[in-house]
């Protein structure tokens, strides 16, 4: 297992989709600082309560990075390769999510420092005490989101293992960000009893809501919320794509 | 022409892939109307309005879709390396971009009313009848007007993209990409440098066919759309003819 993500690791880093992918992120990450310091009246605790606003991203970028990892194993592909070598299914599959669950820390980890890092050099500095409490706010939010990013990518691996075109896998998984949310949020607004109560599970279930409310109050209750929800997603997509994947014909 | 397009829409109507995503959209079409009628089996009263109304924030999947549509008919042709065989028989790179960009308009408009007056007609038979039924069609009718020239006008983007790139994967990841990101960077963009990035925002596909119940009835809202779709088909196909005209296909 270790030297099938040690090598795993290797392709991703070789190939030329993961840097790409960072250098887009944190070109992004550098317009935003930019946009937010150059009118010269942002100090640094104020960008860094900015950033709770955009960590919604990580769900996004989870299903390129899923794709990174996942594809190039179709019809003309290498999976059948590994397959016929011997190598078990189960942990092709759990190898590649793992790979991918590695990269996507190690990305989010260079995302968040980087932002740090050029709002540090390019804000105004306040007081001190100020800043540590909202560098504090951010760890404590980050912490809530870091389930529902895996959530999401354990979803993404099992959509490009499994489903037969990468470009359908990718349309669906868009989907289910930015289309479910509003479904469930219309089903709510319509004031029929048990319609509501749907939308309301349902949206309770999603990866997405919890977003949502990263700007309100919030208690320990709340990332114990995030890591079921994000945890019962791994959980889920991650026995299903093992039963599909065990019988898929490559 | 004539005989091109008549040959991409046999092979395209020989594939399974069309089907299998009408399946899937009428399968959700008809999972939504049966959870009304569940709910109203249960004492509830969803009546058309309700139900036949929310077609129009369902329409935003169309804007998707365009990327399942153009994946069905130019179906990998660089990754089996099929186009070199189309260029090499003599036919006219011309004839090849616009007549596959036109078979997927005609495909993907064909799905797009046969999904919508699926779920209308299912509203109409499942849920309870309401005064204003035609109304209620008069609103999605107006909303389908503004939409269609936001699909058409995404679809000749994808066409471009799909022709230019070698992975059609990449080439959906671009299309989601520019969906995605204009439209929520100048709303940040509009708060934190000049309200006219609010303005721009408005005027991105997304936007446009997300807003458009709110101006049932208005003939200016929809010149707009025609005539900023019209200016993106325009764009893309223009810009796809002149690099496919110079494109080295192996």
């Amino acid at each position: 297992m270790l030297n099938y993500v040690r090598a795993e690791f290797y392709k991703l880093t070789a190939g030329r989709r993961l840097l790409p992918l960072g250098a887009l992120l944190l070109g992004c990450e550098l317009l935003l600082v930019s946009m937010w310091a150059i009118p010269g009246e942002s100090d640094f605790a104020s960008a860094v309560g900015l950033s709770i606003a955009f960590l919604g991203t990580g769900l996004v970028v989870a299903i390129p990075l899923a794709w990174a990892v996942c594809a190039g194993g179709g019809r003309q592909g290498t999976l059948k390769n590994e397959i016929s070598f011997g190598v078990p299914r189960a942990q092709i599959y759990l190898g590649k999510l793992l790979t991918a669950l590695l990269a996507g820390l190690a990305l989010a980890a260079a995302a968040l420092a980087f932002y740090l890092g050029m709002s540090w050099l390019l804000c105004s500095h306040g007081e001190a005490e100020a800043e540590r409490v909202v560098l504090g706010m951010l760890g404590f939010v980050v912490l809530c989101a870091l389930p529902l990013w895996i959530g999401m990518l354990a979803l993404s691996t099992l959509a490009f293992l499994t489903l037969p075109s990468n470009t359908m896998a990718a349309v669906f998984l868009f989907l289910s960000i930015t289309l479910l949310p509003s479904v469930f949020a219309i089903l709510m607004q319509i004031q029929v009893g048990p319609l509501r109560q749907v939308g309301e599970v349902g949206e309770a279930l999603l990866l997405t809501t919890p977003f949502l409310e990263f700007t309100g109050l919030m208690d320990w209750g709340f990332p114990v919320r995030c890591w079921a929800v994000g945890m019962g997603w791994t959980a889920a997509s991650t026995g299903a794509g093992l039963a599909l994947f065990h019988g898929k014909e490559l | 022409m004539v005989n091109y397009i008549h040959g991409e829409f046999y092979k395209v109507l020989r594939r399974k892939y069309p089907y299998i995503c009408l399946a899937l959209l009428l399968a959700g079409a008809g999972l939504l109307v049966w959870g009304w009628a569940f709910t109203n089996a249960h004492g509830n009263h969803v009546d058309f309005a309700a139900g036949g109304g929310m077609a129009v924030s369902l329409l935003v999947v169309g804007l998707y879709a365009t990327v399942l549509v153009c994946d069905m008919v130019f179906s990998e042709q660089y990754k089996f390396s099929t186009l070199k065989n189309e260029v090499a028989y003599g036919l006219p790179r011309r004839r090849i971009y616009v007549g596959k960009l036109l078979v997927a308009a005609a495909v993907g408009l064909a799905l797009a009313l046969i999904v919508l007056a699926a779920y209308e007609a299912l509203c109409y038979a499942v849920l309870l009848p309401s005064p204003d039924s035609g109304g209620v069609i008069g609103q999605v009718l107006y909303c389908l007007a503004a939409s269609i020239p936001q699909w058409l006008a995404v679809l000749a983007l994808c066409n471009l993209l799909f022709f230019l790139m070698r992975s059609s994967t990449v080439a959906a990841f671009v299309v989601i990409g520019v969906l995605l990101v204009p439209s929520n960077l100048f709303t940040i963009m509009g708060l934190l440098l000049h309200p006219a990035f609010t303005t721009a925002a408005a005027w991105t596909p997304d936007a446009i066919v997300i807003n458009a119940y709110k101006y049932v009835g208005d003939g200016s809202y929809l010149a707009v759309s025609w005539a900023l779709g019209a200016a993106w088909v325009a764009v893309c196909t223009l810009l796809g003819l002149w690099a496919m005209h110079r494109k080295e296909i192996h």
